[in-house]
C-alpha cells in the first residue's frame, strides 16, 4: 500500500491570506488527526458508535526545538501580522515537509521565552483547514 | 404508546453505527427562512420538508438540501411528561447558540420566530429524519458575534391565557346593581350541560314606539294602554313610558297579567289620563345569558340556585330572546316564565328564585348548543378545545385523536358539561385529560394518547450507558421521602340530569383501601356515570399518591421512539431487578444519548380495564324541602323588597292603623303589594281606617281578614268602600266593620259589577262583617241611603254569612248566579232589606236571617231564579217608625219557590195600601210554589188591607200548615182583611193549588174578616184541614171547581 499523507483526506481550501509560510523543520513534527465521533458504551460493554462529523480534524504540532531561529521569527511574524495569520483568525498557506501545501491557521497562542542566545518557546500548533492542489 | 417510526426510521434507530445531524429550520418574524446545523451538512429530505409547516413522514427522499454550520451550541431536546394530575402541561424546551459574525443577523428578528429541530440519522445505507420537534423562540439574547435562542414547544403559546375564550358574562350586559365580579363566562357547552348561567339585567331590552291610547281607570277598572306591537313586553315587569303629553302617563309602571300584544294592563291607581299619542314603552329585563345568537340552543331545565331555598326545577316556560349588546353583538338569552303574578296557579311572568339581598344568584340551566350538542367523545372535545385555543388544523395529529376516540367509545366514556367560569387553559386541559385518563404529547404536532401501563420498552445493561470502560454505569435511584402516605382521595361529580355547579363528594381508593385519604378532591364535572367517575379517580390517585422513587439513567439512541408519560420496564439485577417505571422526562443530548428521568410506584398501576366499581347511589339530603322558597319578581315596593319574614315568611300582608304596628297602613297599598310579594292574604289590625277612595280589588284570589270588628273601615264620603269590577277570582272578607261616612250622598259599601255579566264572575264571601249604613230616614224608593252589598251584572257567587246590617236603603241587593244570605241580622233598611233580582238559572237562598224594623220589603226574590229557598227567617215591622206605601214580609215570583218556617211580624198603624205577610207569584204564571209552615202575625189599626198570604197566578202550589193571625183594630171597618188570598190577573188564573191545614184567626170576627178567598180567577184549587176562627166568612169562593174546605170554629 502506498504511503498516505494528510493531503489525501482533506478537501481543497483557499487561504484567507495568500501568504505562504515555509519552515525547515529540524526535528520531529507531530501530525494529529481525528474525527468528531462518540462511542456510547453500554454497561455490558456493547457499543453504539455515533459520528457527529466525517470531516478529518488535523493538526500539525511543531516543537520549538524543531525550528531554526529564522523559522521562529517567521512563525512569530505570521502570528502577529494581521495580513498573514493574525493570531488564530486568518488562514494562510504552509509549505509542509511532506511536499504539499496546506491551508492552516494557528491553533496555539504565540508564547516564547527570551533566553541567552535566542528564544525558546512552547509548541506551535497549526490546524489544517484544507489543502492547496498540487 | 411510543411513537410509531416507519421502517426507515426504525432501521436507523436500531443501527449500532449511525451518523447524527441536528437540523435547525428557522423562520424569523420577517418570514425569512434559515437552514442551519451544528455543521455544514448536505441532507436528503422528503418532499414535504420543502414546506415544514405541513409535515408528514415521507419515504420518498428526493430532495437534497445543505444545512450550513451556524449552531454553536445546543442543549439537546428535553421532553417532559404533562403532569395533568398537577395541572401542569410541562413545556419541552431547548436552547441553542447561533453564530453571528459581524452581527449580520438581528436577534430581535428571531424573538417569536419558529424553529423546527430535526434529528437526522445516517447509517451509511439509509438516512433521514427520525424525530422532529417544533418550538417557538421565546428570547434571542445577543452576545459577541453570536446570540442565544431560548425556545419552548409551540404548544406553550396555545396554553397561554384563560379559558373558555368566551367573554365574561358581566361584560356583555353590565349590571350595576348585581354581582359583576364573578368569573362566570358565557358558557361553552358539550353534549347536554347543566351549569349556572349569568343573570343579566338588560337595559331597555324591549323598546316599542307606537301610537297608543291611554285608558284611564274608571270605576275601579285597570288602567290600560291599547295599541300594537306589545308582544315582547312581559307581564310582571316594570316598563317605562315616555312621550305622553300628559305627564301622568309618563313614568314607570308594572305590567299586569292578561296583557296582550295590543293591550297592556296596569294597576287601577296608575293614574293614567286618557289620550292618544305616540309613546315609547321600554322594559329592562332580567335574563340568563346562553351565548351568541349564531348558534341555537335547546333548553330543557332551569333550577333554583342551590343556596336559595329548596330544590325547584322548571321544564316549561323557558323562553329565549335574541338581544344585541352595546358592541352590536347579538346574544341569545333565557327568560324563564316561572312567576305566578296573579296567583291563579299558572306561571305568567318572568321570575327568578332569590334570597333577600340585591343580587340574583346565577341559575343552573340544562341546555345544549347546536354545534356541540352531539359532541360527547372526550377526544373530540379535547380537539375542539385545542382548536378553540388557537391550534391550527395542521397542529393536531388527527390520527392520534381518532385512536383515542375509539378507545373512549369502547369504554362508553362520554362528556356532558360546559366550561362556564374562567380558569387557566392549563387547568382546563388538565381537567379534561384527567376526566378521560389521557395525556398530550407535543413534538411537531399535538398528539393525544390514552394512558396505559403497558410497557413500551425494556431497559437492560445493554441500553443503559456507562461513561468509561471501567464504570458502574449511569443508573441512579432516589427514594421519595413523604411525611404522609395517602391511599386515596376524594372526587366530586354529579349524576346525570343534575346541575353541575356543585357536586357530590365521594372517597375513592388509589388501589383498595381508604384508610388515610388525601385532602385533595378531584373534580370530574363532565362525567356522570358513577362507575366511570370512580375509575378515573382511582387512576388519578394512583399516579398522584403512589410515587415511591425516582430513577435516572443515560441510554443509547436506540430508544428514540419513546416519549414521556409511558411505562417502561427495567430489567437488570444491578438496577434492582425487574419492574416498571413511568417516564417523566427524556432529554436527547447533542450526541443523541438519551437521559431518562422515571418514577417508580409503590403498587401495581392499573389500566381502565383493570378496575371495577359498583355504581354510587347518593344519599338524599334530609330536610331539603323543609324551607319555604322565596320566589319573586321585581318588587314595586321598597317595603316589600326590604322586609324578610314579616313580608315573605308571613302568610298575610299586615295592615295596621300606623306604621309602627304593621308594614302597611293602606289597604289598597297592601292589595297592590300582594302581586309583588306573591301573597294572597291581608290581615288588618284593630283600628280605624279612613279611605280616601274606594278600595279597588285586583283580579287575584284574596282574603281580607280583620283582627276583630274593631277594625273599622270608613269609606270616603260619597264613594264606595270596596269595588269589584270585572273580576273573576275568589274573595273572602271576614271580621271587620264597614262604617259609612255618608251624610247626604249615599254609596255602596261593597260594590260588585261587570261591564257585562260575564265579566263579573267573582266569587265573594262575606263573613261577620258589620255594615253601618247611612240613610235619610225616608222610607221607600224616594229615600236616600247606602247599599250594604250591591251587585249587578254578575255570574259569580255572593255568599253573606253572619253579617250585621244597620240602616241604609238596602242591606243586600243584587244579582249573580249564586246568592246566599244566611244567619245575618238586618235592622232598619228603609226600602228592601234583602233584594235579589236573579236571572234565569240563578240559585238564591235566604235562610236563618233576622230582619227587624222593615220599612217596606223584607225579603224579595224575583221571578226567574230556580227554586229559591226562603226559610227560617224572621221579618219584623213591629217597631218600625213608618211603613212605606205597602209592606211585604216575603215576596217571590219564582217557580218552585220554597218559603218555609218563616215568621212575619207586623205591628204598625201606618196607613198603607196593603200589608202582606207572604206574597208569591206574579202576573206571569208561577208554578209549584211552596208556602209551608210559616207564621204570620199582624196587629194594625189602619185602613190598610192585610193579607196573610197572597197567591197570584200560582199553579199547582202548596199552601199548608201556615199559622195566620190578623188583628186589624180599625173601626169602623173600611177595607176587608184576608187570611189567604188566591187570585189571578187578566186571563191568568191560579189553578190547582193545595190549600190545607192552615190555621187562620182574623180576630175581629166581622163581615170583612175573610179566612180564605178565591176570586173568579182561581179555579180547581183543593184543600182540607183548614181551620178558620173569628171570621165573617170562612171561605169565599168565586172561582170554578174549587174544593177548599175549612172548619170554622
Amino acid at each position: 500500500m502506498a504511503a498516505k499523507e494528510i493531503y489525501d483526506y482533506i478537501s481543497i481550501a483557499t487561504a484567507d491570506n495568500d501568504q505562504t509560510m515555509t519552515l525547515e523543520a529540524r526535528g520531529d513534527v507531530q501530525e494529529n488527526t481525528s474525527k468528531n465521533q462518540i462511542i456510547h458504551l453500554g454497561v455490558d460493554g456493547s457499543e453504539e458508535r455515533v459520528t457527529i462529523s466525517d470531516t478529518v480534524i488535523a493538526y500539525l504540532v511543531y516543537p520549538f526545538s524543531a525550528l531554526s531561529d529564522s523559522d521562529a521569527g517567521t512563525v512569530f511574524d505570521f502570528w502577529h501580522d494581521a495580513a498573514k495569520g493574525n493570531g488564530k483568525v486568518e488562514s494562510f498557506k504552509l509549505q509542509y515537509t511532506d511536499g504539499h501545501t496546506y491551508v492552516v491557521r494557528f491553533e496555539s497562542n504565540m508564547d516564547r521565552v527570551r533566553k541567552l542566545g535566542g528564544f525558546s518557546s512552547v509548541d506551535v500548533v497549526f490546524k489544517i483547514l484544507g489543502r492547496i492542489a498540487d | 404508546m411510543a411513537i410509531t417510526l416507519n421502517t426507515y426510521q426504525q432501521t436507523l434507530v436500531d443501527s449500532t453505527t449511525k451518523k447524527a445531524t441536528w437540523l435547525f429550520y428557522v423562520i424569523d418574524t420577517n418570514e425569512v427562512v434559515y437552514e442551519w446545523s451544528t455543521k455544514t451538512e448536505s441532507v436528503i429530505l422528503g418532499s414535504d420538508w420543502d414546506d415544514p409547516t405541513t409535515i408528514t413522514w415521507d419515504a420518498d427522499w428526493i430532495d437534497e438540501t445543505t444545512y450550513t454550520f451556524k449552531i454553536l451550541s445546543f442543549s439537546g431536546i428535553t421532553m417532559n411528561r404533562p403532569k395533568s394530575e398537577y395541572s401542569i402541561i410541562s413545556p419541552s424546551d431547548v436552547t441553542f447558540g447561533v453564530s453571528n459574525i459581524g452581527h449580520a443577523l438581528d436577534p430581535a428578528d428571531f424573538v417569536g420566530g419558529k424553529v423546527w429541530i430535526s434529528l437526522y440519522l445516517d447509517n451509511g445505507t439509509v438516512e433521514g429524519v427520525v424525530r422532529r420537534w417544533r418550538f417557538k423562540i421565546k428570547s434571542a439574547d445577543p452576545g459577541p458575534h453570536e446570540f442565544t435562542c431560548n425556545c419552548e414547544d409551540f404548544f406553550q403559546e396555545i396554553l397561554k391565557g384563560d379559558y373558555p375564550n368566551t367573554r365574561y358574562a358581566r361584560e356583555v350586559f353590565p349590571t350595576a346593581t348585581l354581582d359583576n365580579n364573578s368569573d362566570v363566562k358565557v358558557p361553552l357547552p358539550f353534549g347536554v350541560c347543566y351549569v349556572p348561567l349569568k343573570y343579566c339585567v338588560i337595559s331597555e331590552a324591549v323598546s316599542v314606539t307606537a301610537t297608543v291610547t291611554f285608558v284611564a281607570s274608571s270605576a275601579g277598572a285597570r288602567c290600560s294602554i291599547t295599541g300594537a306591537g306589545f308582544g315582547n313586553i312581559a307581564t310582571g315587569i316594570f316598563c317605562t313610558i315616555t312621550g305622553a303629553v300628559n305627564a301622568e302617563n309618563n313614568g314607570t309602571f308594572l305590567v299586569y297579567p292578561n296583557s296582550t300584544a295590543t293591550t297592556l294592563y296596569f294597576i287601577e291607581s296608575a293614574g293614567f289620563v286618557a289620550e292618544t299619542v305616540e309613546a315609547v314603552i321600554k322594559q329592562n329585563r332580567g335574563m340568563f345569558l346562553l351565548g351568541k345568537s349564531d348558534k341555537t340552543y335547546t333548553v330543557s331545565k332551569l333550577r333554583s340556585p342551590r343556596d336559595v331555598g329548596p330544590f325547584l326545577e322548571w321544564t316549561t316556560g323557558l323562553n329565549q330572546y335574541d338581544i344585541t349588546d352595546a358592541d352590536a353583538q347579538e346574544w341569545t338569552l333565557l327568560e324563564p316564565l316561572i312567576y305566578d303574578l296573579d296567583g291563579d296557579g299558572t306561571d305568567d311572568s318572568p321570575g327568578v328564585v332569590k334570597a333577600t339581598g340585591e343580587s340574583v344568584e346565577d341559575h343552573p340551566v340544562q341546555f345544549s348548543r347546536s354545534d356541540t350538542s352531539s359532541m360527547t367523545n372526550p377526544a373530540d372535545i379535547i380537539k375542539f378545545v385545542l382548536k378553540d385555543m388557537g391550534a391550527a388544523d395542521d397542529d393536531i395529529n388527527d390520527d392520534s385523536f381518532t385512536t383515542a376516540a375509539a378507545i373512549f367509545t369502547g369504554w362508553g366514556l362520554e362528556f356532558n358539561g360546559a366550561f362556564w367560569y374562567n380558569q387557566t387553559r392549563e387547568e382546563s386541559l388538565s381537567k379534561l385529560l384527567n376526566m378521560c385518563h389521557a395525556s398530550l404529547f407535543i413534538d411537531e404536532q399535538i398528539n393525544i394518547f390514552v394512558q396505559t401501563v403497558a410497557s413500551q420498552a425494556t431497559m437492560t445493561d445493554t441500553e443503559v450507558l456507562k461513561m468509561n470502560d471501567i464504570d458502574s454505569g449511569t443508573f441512579s435511584y432516589s427514594t421519595i421521602l413523604k411525611d404522609t402516605i395517602n391511599d386515596g382521595g376524594y372526587l366530586s361529580a354529579v349524576e346525570s340530569g343534575l346541575a353541575q355547579d356543585k357536586f357530590n363528594i365521594y372517597k375513592v381508593p388509589a388501589k383498595a383501601t381508604t384508610n388515610n385519604l388525601s385532602d385533595e378532591t378531584l373534580e370530574i364535572p363532565f362525567v356522570q356515570n358513577s362507575q366511570h367517575v370512580q375509575k378515573l379517580g382511582s387512576l388519578y390517585y394512583q399516579r398522584k399518591l403512589l410515587e415511591k422513587a425516582n430513577i435516572s439513567f443515560l441510554t443509547k439512541a436506540t430508544e428514540l421512539a419513546l416519549i414521556p408519560d409511558q411505562f417502561i420496564t427495567i430489567d437488570q439485577d444491578i438496577f434492582g431487578g425487574t419492574y416498571t417505571a413511568l417516564v417523566d422526562s427524556i432529554t436527547i443530548n447533542e450526541d443523541i444519548s438519551m437521559q431518562f428521568q422515571c418514577i417508580l410506584f409503590s403498587d401495581t398501576m392499573d389500566d381502565w380495564g383493570d378496575l371495577a366499581f359498583d355504581p354510587i347511589v347518593p344519599t338524599a339530603e334530609p330536610g331539603s324541602k323543609f324551607f319555604e322558597p322565596a320566589i319573586s319578581g321585581p318588587a314595586s315596593s321598597k317595603r316589600v323588597a326590604t322586609s324578610s319574614f314579616e313580608v315573605w315568611g308571613n302568610p298575610y300582608l299586615v295592615v295596621g292603623p300606623n306604621d309602627l304596628r304593621a308594614p302597611y297602613t293602606s289597604i289598597q297599598t297592601a292589595l297592590n303589594a300582594l302581586v309583588d310579594s306573591n301573597h294572597s292574604g291581608i290581615y288588618i289590625l284593630d283600628g280605624d281606617y279612613q279611605l280616601t277612595q274606594p278600595v279597588y280589588m285586583i283580579d287575584r284570589n284574596i282574603d281580607i281578614i280583620g283582627e276583630s270588628q274593631n277594625v273599622v273601615i270608613k269609606n270616603a264620603v260619597g264613594q264606595s268602600g270596596f269595588v269589584f269590577h270585572n273580576l273573576t277570582k275568589t274573595y273572602n272578607f271576614k271580621n271587620f266593620t264597614l262604617d259609612s261616612q255618608n251624610v247626604s250622598d249615599a254609596s255602596f259599601m261593597i260594590y260588585l259589577y261587570g261591564d257585562t255579566s260575564a265579566e263579573n264572575a267573582s266569587k265573594a264571601y262575606f263573613d261577620k262583617i258589620v255594615f253601618n249604613l247611612f240613610d235619610d230616614g225616608v222610607a221607600g224608593g224616594s229615600g236616600t241611603g247606602d247599599f250594604g252589598i250591591y251587585s249587578t251584572n254578575g255570574v259569580g257567587v255572593i255568599d253573606v254569612l253572619r253579617c250585621f246590617f244597620t240602616g241604609g236603603v238596602f242591606g243586600v241587593r243584587g244579582r249573580t248566579d249564586n246568592i246566599k244570605i244566611d244567619n245575618c241580622d238586618f235592622d232598619g233598611q228603609t226600602y228592601y232589606t234583602i233584594s235579589s233580582y236573579t236571572a234565569a238559572g240563578d240559585i238564591a237562598i235566604c235562610s236563618n236571617n233576622r230582619l227587624k224594623n222593615v220599612y217596606y220589603g223584607g225579603i224579595f226574590f224575583d221571578a226567574t231564579a230556580i227554586a229559591p229557598v226562603i226559610a227560617n227567617n224572621t221579618v219584623s215591622a213591629i217597631s218600625t217608625s213608618s211603613i212605606y206605601t205597602s209592606f211585604i214580609g216575603i215576596y217571590s215570583s219564582s217557580d218552585n219557590v220554597k218559603i218555609a218556617q218563616n215568621t212575619i211580624l207586623f205591628d204598625n198603624d201606618t196607613e198603607n195600601t196593603s200589608v202582606t205577610g207572604i206574597s208569591v207569584g206574579s202576573v206571569n204564571i208561577s208554578n209549584l210554589p211552596s208556602v209551608i209552615g210559616n207564621t204570620i202575625d199582624f196587629a194594625l189599626d189602619s185602613t190598610s188591607i192585610p193579607y196573610g198570604i197572597r197567591a197570584l197566578c200560582c199553579t199547582d202550589g202548596v199552601f199548608t200548615d201556615n199559622i195566620i193571625k190578623i188583628n186589624n183594630q180599625q173601626s169602623p171597618v173600611v177595607n176587608p182583611r184576608y187570611g189567604i188570598y188566591v187570585y189571578g190577573s187578566g186571563a191568568t188564573k191560579s189553578l190547582r193549588n193545595k190549600i190545607s191545614n192552615n190555621g187562620i184567626d182574623m180576630v175581629r170576627n166581622g163581615a170583612s174578616d175573610i179566612g180564605i178567598l178565591m176570586t173568579s180567577l182561581a179555579d180547581d184549587n183543593t184543600g182540607t184541614g183548614n181551620t178558620t176562627y173569628r171570621v165573617g166568612t170562612s171561605i169565599s169562593d168565586a172561582g170554578a171547581n174549587n174544593t177548599v174546605v175549612a172548619s170554622d170554629t
